[in-house]
């Protein structure tokens, strides 16, 4: 492992913050553009919400862990109050995307608009000290609880036929209420966190093969359809440095190794041996998966596996672990990022090629490259002092 | 009509309108946690706060999405004889069974006028079974069922059985034996569904088989596993999940609301019932944890 804090530090400040305070405020009606080109050139003004609570909370972040810059939190709040006065139906549930101006485009079907939303408010609460956000992160945040055995709602396409629960809200989960830590009451963050690290590592990983399932049935066993055999590799590894943040919270050594095992199992199976990088989407059972997209090389994966990969080396100095991260960050910086004018690609087709030059759109914004920058640039910055990296 | 039947809730958006959409998914729910049927527009599904016509609509849309293999039961009962007539000519083809419980405000004094009362009902729709509802806690209509059994059975032709919605035992175990078991008596008293068994109960309808189906389906089998100490210590789990929701105000609103937790929101409750806040919501789900009762509720 080479020391790697600087790297990380310097891209997050001089080079992807700058690229996103340049090019994405909207100055007429607040919040964020995300639609950038290669260049940062807005291409597309409607407003995706789980981008803009993503963006509200990264300032919001960098705020509270990196300066109270002043700049910082007035990009926050032009995106909490979007959010707040524009993104919300009079239930309190999310939009899932409004025009530039805050009208309304479609339903707030999904749950994770309301989970960056929560994360947002509680981070900018915390940073602006503004209690009237901090409730709303809270009702939120309980609002996604109750909804979590249908999330959907009335916006559920699928009938009950063949019910399966989704990965993805355990997962998320266990990141956002670390997020809202100091908002909730104690007893409350434990009670979360216990079931999330349940649902992830007793249900979703898979005794038998070691990896992670995007869905199961309701009693938690395996289906052999297209979704029961869906793997998504990088939402997987994420997880694991969720649960490896939960595990040095509580001192719980078991949960750091059985984390750190699960990332390496999970690469073993997701890594492109041919072309180097790490799938979207598998088969668990190596069918054709229903997802056109699945060979693409996707810019999030990739972060989070050395945000995954920095912090499972942090706490356990595995050789195994130092293989791989050195392995997956010299794929990653070659392919994904673009010193030419800032910030990563997002789309790399199978050979590792650009798919697409765009610098944010839908589903891609101000959140994954320098929320792992940030991340990997502490985790680093911890071995550098403790001696772990020479 | 055996097993596990649920007194489903009025849907209701959130401002008290009824909520039709819902439906399927509810009955595919209940379905899909080994409830058998759906006794519907009841005292659970808070029939006194409905207009006659919403009473329609909710039952036109259960039998148009009604899970296969699943039983329907319309409840018609009324203060006016006229309306429950009229429900039940309007439900006749739509449903498995009606069902009525005798009028509550000028309350009947005699097992004729019950009989009168049930006849008028029954013959609006000859050919569905017809249950009577026997609930004298809130109708006021006392009466020995078995002695109410020997009048019906030959009076009503398509008199088909009880709900039997109190805990005299001794009465309850008459009706099952009436006539050789010729008629279906269904427990209604979820509480002490456990005392039910031994007395040869196998039909049961309330308003908890919503919410707790596993816990149900757990102690039927460890009674017959002859484990009764499993099965008391898991029926208590049953008493104390409707003492939990009754101290947030009261059962009907705060069981309606808890629904939300399990994926189905059936929205808020009509006056007088309360409706629980998010909050009042996760506080209830966080005590109904820590008693272990969290583990046996219905899954989405």
């Amino acid at each position: 492992m080479k020391p790697h804090s600087n790297l990380y530090k310097d891209n997050l400040l001089n080079n992807v913050i700058p690229f996103w305070e340049r090019h994405s405020l909207d100055r007429t009606n607040g919040g964020y553009f995300t639609c950038l080109d290669r260049e940062g050139k807005v291409y597309d003004t409607d407003k995706f919400m789980w981008l803009q609570g993503r963006q509200a909370w990264m300032f919001s972040t960098l705020y509270n862990q990196v300066e109270p810059k002043e700049n910082w939190l007035e990009i926050a709040k032009s995106g909490v109050d979007f959010i707040r006065h524009k993104g919300m139906d009079a239930q309190g549930n999310v939009y899932f995307s409004l025009t530039a101006n805050g009208q309304p485009l479609v339903q707030p079907y999904n749950i994770f608009s309301h989970c960056f939303a929560a994360m947002a408010f509680a981070q900018y609460g915390i940073a602006a000290e503004d209690q009237e956000y901090k409730e709303l992160a809270k009702k939120t945040y309980l609002n996604i609880l109750l909804r979590k055995d249908n999330p959907k709602g009335k916006y559920e396409k699928g009938t009950l036929a063949r019910p399966l629960k989704s990965f993805a809200l355990p997962m998320i989960l266990s990141n956002l209420v670390l997020e809202l830590e100091d908002i909730l009451e104690p007893n409350e963050v434990e009670r979360t966190i216990d079931f999330a690290v349940r649902e992830v590592m007793e249900v979703f990983l898979d005794g038998k093969s070691g990896i992670i399932y995007e869905f199961t049935k309701p009693d938690g066993s395996l289906e052999d359809s297209f979704n029961g055999r869906l793997l998504n590799p990088g939402h997987g590894i994420e997880a694991m440095w969720f649960m490896i943040d939960i595990a040095v919270r509580r001192n719980d050594r078991e949960l750091i190794n059985k984390a750190t095992e699960t990332i390496v199992k999970i690469l073993e199976y997701s890594w492109d041996e041919e072309y180097g990088g790490i799938f979207y989407f598998m088969d668990s059972k190596g069918h054709p998966p229903q997802q056109l997209e699945w060979d693409q090389k996707l810019w999030w994966v990739h972060l989070e596996t050395l945000v995954a990969l920095a912090k499972a080396y942090e706490q356990t100095q595995n050789p195994e672990i130092s293989a791989w991260y050195t392995k997956v960050h010299d794929y990653s910086w070659q392919h994904f990022s673009d010193p030419q004018h800032g910030e990563w690609f997002g789309y790399l087709n199978r050979r590792g090629e650009v798919l697409l030059n765009l610098k944010g759109g839908k589903w891609k914004g101000c959140f994954h490259v320098p929320r792992a920058m940030l991340q990997c640039w502490k985790a680093f910055e911890r071995m550098e002092n403790k001696g772990i990296i020479k | 009509m055996k097993g596990l039947i649920a007194a489903t809730y009025a849907p209701m958006h959130k401002d008290t309108s009824i909520n039709l959409g819902i439906i399927s998914e509810y009955g595919q729910f209940l379905k899909n946690n080994k409830v058998r049927g759906a006794f519907v527009n009841g005292s659970t599904g808070d029939f006194v706060s409905l207009t006659t016509k919403e009473r329609k609509d909710i039952i036109t849309e259960w039998a148009a999405n009604k899970p296969n293999d699943f039983f329907l039961v319309n409840h018609v009962g009324h203060n006016s004889l006229k309306e429950a007539k009229a429900l039940a000519t309007h439900s006749a083809q739509k449903v498995d069974a009606i069902a009525a419980l005798a009028p509550y405000y000028f309350r009947l004094s005699s097992l004729k006028s019950l009989l009168e009362y049930c006849k008028e009902i029954a013959s609006c729709a000859p050919n569905t079974p017809f249950y009577y509802y026997h609930i004298p806690v809130l109708t006021g209509a006392n009466f020995l069922m078995h002695e109410f059994l020997g009048l019906a059975s030959q009076e009503i032709p398509n008199f088909a059985g009880i709900k039997f919605t109190n805990n005299n035992l001794i009465d309850y175990k008459y009706c099952k034996d009436f006539d050789n078991g010729a008629y279906n008596i269904l427990f209604g008293f979820d509480e002490i569904l456990l005392a039910s068994l031994p007395l040869g109960a196998e039909g049961w309808v309330g308003s908890t088989y919503n919410h707790l189906a596993p816990l149900y389906l757990s102690i039927i089998e460890a009674f017959q596993n002859n484990d009764h100490k499993l099965a008391a210590a898991l029926q208590e789990k049953s008493m104390k999940f409707v003492d939990t929701l009754n101290a947030k105000g009261g059962f009907n609103g705060a069981a309606k609301s808890f629904m939300k937790v399990l994926g189905v929101d059936c929205g808020p409750s009509r006056f007088p019932h309360v409706t629980l806040s998010i909050e009042e919501l996760k506080r209830a789900e966080n005590e109904l944890d820590d008693l272990g009762i969290m583990a046996y509720t219905s899954k989405f």
